[in-house]
């Protein structure tokens, strides 16, 4: 069965270049989502087993997302992918809950790798 | 002279660049300084060389004198990177680099040099690891040691 999947970054080339990236063996059902509202409405429409999280956008941001799954203690796996590479940041979103963080610009090889560890694919 | 403003997708695909580049200056500058630096979303603007002066003094909105360096970058794309600092930021930037006892002209100028070279390196680095392709970059010069920002893109 394809693993719900949402992509969220209020770039739509960047999460082109997010969905494009994805290994083309993983079986995945795609949702988008433009800022962490509407990530969080597809999390509760049961979209985002797996959820690829961007950390600066407008509305609500990707730190405002995490800190909203904790808080509810939401269970999914969340992989933040950021061109703010700084340790502060990374750091911040472990402790937040994100399982892993990419940085932009997006390799295959990246995401594959994460998504290996964690035997998704 | 008219310029084709660009669509929703290309300014997107320019912003998105110029975030990426953004987020490795960003690092490297927090790197250097020991601190977090907050990074805004870029914002893109396409304008003629005469509406160039107020739309950039406008747009980084600094009123007091500014320091500004240049350096230009080559190959596949070609351009110039301005980096201005606001003067009192220069001082604070020297003294957060522990350049506090002796802030003498000379060794501030070194270091504004320093940093620009890092942050305009960063930059190209970013867009040339997003394009996939190789810039080269020249030494940064300084334009101005103390001047509105006006005066430091007004050509002579």
């Amino acid at each position: 069965m394809a693993v719900p999947v949402t992509v969220v970054d209020d770039s739509k080339i960047s999460r082109k270049m997010v969905i494009r990236a994805l290994p083309p063996s993983w079986k995945v059902d795609i949702t988008q989502a433009e800022n962490g509202e509407e990530a969080l409405a597809a999390y509760r429409a049961g979209k985002a087993e797996v959820m690829f999280l961007d950390l600066t956008m407008p509305v609500m941001d990707g730190y405002e997302v995490l800190a909203q799954l904790k808080k509810e203690a939401l269970n999914t796996f969340v992989v933040v992918i950021s061109a703010d590479i700084q340790p502060e940041a990374q750091e911040r979103v472990k402790q937040l809950g994100a399982m892993a963080f990419i940085k932009k610009p997006i390799k295959t090889e990246h995401i594959e790798a994460v998504l290996k560890e964690y035997g998704l694919v | 002279m008219n310029i084709a403003p660009y669509n929703k997708d290309q300014t997107d695909a320019l912003q998105e660049v110029a975030n990426i580049a953004m987020g490795q200056a960003g690092d490297s500058l927090a790197r250097i300084m020991g601190h977090f630096v907050e990074l805004s979303v870029p914002r893109i603007r396409l304008v003629t060389l005469k509406d160039l002066v107020n739309t950039v003094t406008d747009m980084v909105g600094v009123k007091e004198d500014v320091v500004a360096v240049r350096q230009a970058f080559y190959n596949q794309l070609r351009g110039e990177a301005i980096v201005v600092i606001k003067q009192s930021g220069a001082d604070e930037l020297a003294k957060l680099m522990d350049y506090d006892d002796v802030v003498d002209g000379e060794a501030e100028e070194e270091l504004l040099l320093e940093v620009a070279n890092l942050l305009v390196g960063a930059i190209i680095n970013g867009i040339s690891d997003t394009l996939e392709t190789e810039l080269g970059f020249s030494a940064p010069s300084l334009m101005t040691a103390c001047a509105p920002l006006e005066r430091v893109l007004t050509p002579d």
